[in-house]
């Protein structure tokens, strides 16, 4: 029980959360990341590597990993499971020849033991492009009803452009993490 | 003189006093003796571990070999005896278990821990075993009570059980994905096709399986996914969003986009206009120069697009499978004197050098 107990101490006192952001390249993840803290995307380059945004959100402070998608660097997605409180995947709606290989993915993370405890926001980005797949039906094609019972999670459609969908997104992850860590005694 | 005077007297009394020690010492032998005969005559002989575990051991291969005849005479079908001398010996058996397990009740005062547990495994083993072969050998024809109301509940909990592994089922292979709204070019090949902007409709465009195919999209479009290309020429207006281009060979795409990400492509050409730095990924012998595209009304739509200058990250590629400070190898610059520009205005392509 000790260190637990201080691990939560610790982090309720800095009232801090972890996400964990990821997806196939193209997703959309720098774009939504650049979009909630307000600043230009017009020149996001694909992400080589991740990028790390602290950001106040009510009274929390986020600390968002966004981690590249690229095929080469999903070896290095393990290398930021740690300490995990809350993860995004990111899902381009308009993209349907990779949805196979984007449900893939998702399961591969799914069944990693240091995100098992980690609430799950699944943003169906790209709204805006005509013809996208809609949430109902991508949670189908991910098969997200395996996981039904042993995690939370929501799914959740947005545009990183018009900027809709990401705070309900953001509110319902950050609300959820914090009933589990914070309020818990 | 005292002593010689005194010495009859001392002597009997030292006699005296050794015959009552002799006396004592008879006695005390006399008793041990008595004791540990005592002692030998009330002793069990089995209140012994060896005693116990040989006839322990005694009794339980007797029990497996009942069993193992009983099960081979089934086998061989040679006794006819039928079922019931096999329901009696099986009796016999569980009763014989039943001994075992007072012995082993009444024993474990003295026994060790690690006999008591594991001739108690053993018993548990032994009754196992009959019963098995009772099931197997005896089918029960007992009367008993079922509930009409059970077995449809049974049929729900085992069709609950099997959902899961249907779902695992279907993850394992491909799941069919709706794919309901297919809007580019696919499946083509030895061709030239035209897009115009009220076809490209500001939506996402995919061209998919062309072969020796010219393709012009005069317009601007929102997202552009390209993949199988062999042999083929793509001049595209402005994509407002992402080019995503995988699996090309023996090409020339030239595209102005916000983002440009190239995958598993070899021996093609592309001239970029882009507002971010582009990235290539197992990809090889590609060459990239400034975009050139030209039809009445792009310089509208690359307004529109706000792709209107030219930012020069054309150049800046990015190798993710590159990653050191030197040039890759998998990329390099189209010298200037091998790039085209096209114009599509009469649908002709002249080859010219920058600059003139």
């Amino acid at each position: 029980m000790g260190l637990l107990t201080i691990i939560r101490k610790v982090k309720r006192k800095e009232k801090e959360m972890r996400i964990f952001m990821v997806g196939l390249d193209n997703a959309g993840k720098t774009t939504i990341v650049k979009r909630i803290n307000g600043e230009d995307t017009s020149k996001i380059s694909p992400t080589l590597g991740f990028n790390i945004k602290t950001m106040q959100y009510n009274s929390f402070r986020l600390n968002i990993w966004d981690i590249g998608g690229q095929k080469t660097l999903r070896s290095y997605w393990r290398n930021y499971y740690e300490q995990t409180d809350g993860m995004v995947w990111v899902v381009d709606c308009s993209d349907f020849r990779r949805l196979d290989d984007c449900r893939q993915e998702l399961h591969g993370l799914l069944k990693e033991e240091k995100l098992m405890g980690a609430s799950l926001l699944i943003l169906a980005n790209k709204q805006d492009i005509k013809g996208a797949i809609q949430p109902e039906e991508l949670a189908e094609v991910l098969q997200l009803e395996v996981m039904d019972s042993s995690r939370h999670w929501k799914i959740v459609a947005c545009s990183a452009v018009t900027g809709e969908g990401l705070l309900a997104g953001f509110d319902w992850l950050v609300s959820d993490i914090a009933s589990r860590i914070y309020m818990l005694d | 003189m005292t002593t010689q005077a005194l010495s009859p007297a001392l002597e009997k009394k030292r006699a005296k006093k050794e015959e009552r020690l002799q006396s004592h010492y008879d006695t005390y032998l006399n008793d041990a003796t008595a004791r540990r005969s005592l002692a030998a005559a009330s002793s069990d002989p089995s209140e012994s571990v060896d005693a116990f575990l040989a006839s322990f051991s005694h009794s339980r291969d007797q029990v497996e070999d009942k069993l193992s005849s009983i099960l081979s005479r089934k086998a061989s079908k040679s006794d006819d005896a039928g079922v019931e001398s096999i329901r009696e010996e099986l009796k016999s058996l569980q009763l014989e278990i039943g001994n075992m397990e007072t012995l082993v009740a009444n024993s474990s005062f003295y026994l060790p821990t690690y006999s008591i547990q594991s001739s108690q495994t053993s018993i548990l083993k032994l009754k196992e075993e009959v019963e098995a072969v009772t099931a197997e050998l005896l089918p029960k024809k007992k009367f008993s009570f079922r509930s009409k109301g059970a077995k449809p509940a049974k049929d729900t909990e085992k069709t609950k059980e099997t959902q899961p592994a249907v779902a695992v089922a279907v993850s394992d292979s491909k799941p069919s994905i709706p794919v309901p709204s297919f809007y580019g070019i696919k499946d083509q090949h030895d061709c030239t096709l035209v897009r115009y902007s009220q076809d490209l409709e500001d939506r996402e465009f995919m061209l998919t399986n062309l072969t020796n195919c010219k393709v012009y999209l005069k317009g601007k479009c929102r997202a552009l996914y390209v993949n199988k290309l062999r042999n083929c020429q793509v001049y595209t207006g402005p994509v407002t969003a992402s080019v995503l281009i995988d699996d090309v060979e023996g090409s020339t795409l030239m595209l102005a986009s916000q983002q440009i990400r190239i995958h598993s492509t070899k021996n093609t050409d592309f001239y970029l206009r882009v507002r971010s730095r582009p990235i290539v990924e197992y990809t090889s012998s590609v060459r990239f120069a400034p975009y050139a595209f030209h039809y009445p009304g792009i310089e509208d739509a690359l307004q529109a697009a706000n792709l209107q200058e030219e930012t020069g990250e054309w150049e800046n590629v990015d190798d993710f499978r590159w990653l050191r400070a030197v040039q890759s190898p998998n990329w390099s610059i189209l010298p200037p004197d091998e790039r085209v520009s096209v114009d599509h205005k009469d649908v002709s392509e002249k080859t010219r050098k920058p600059n003139s």
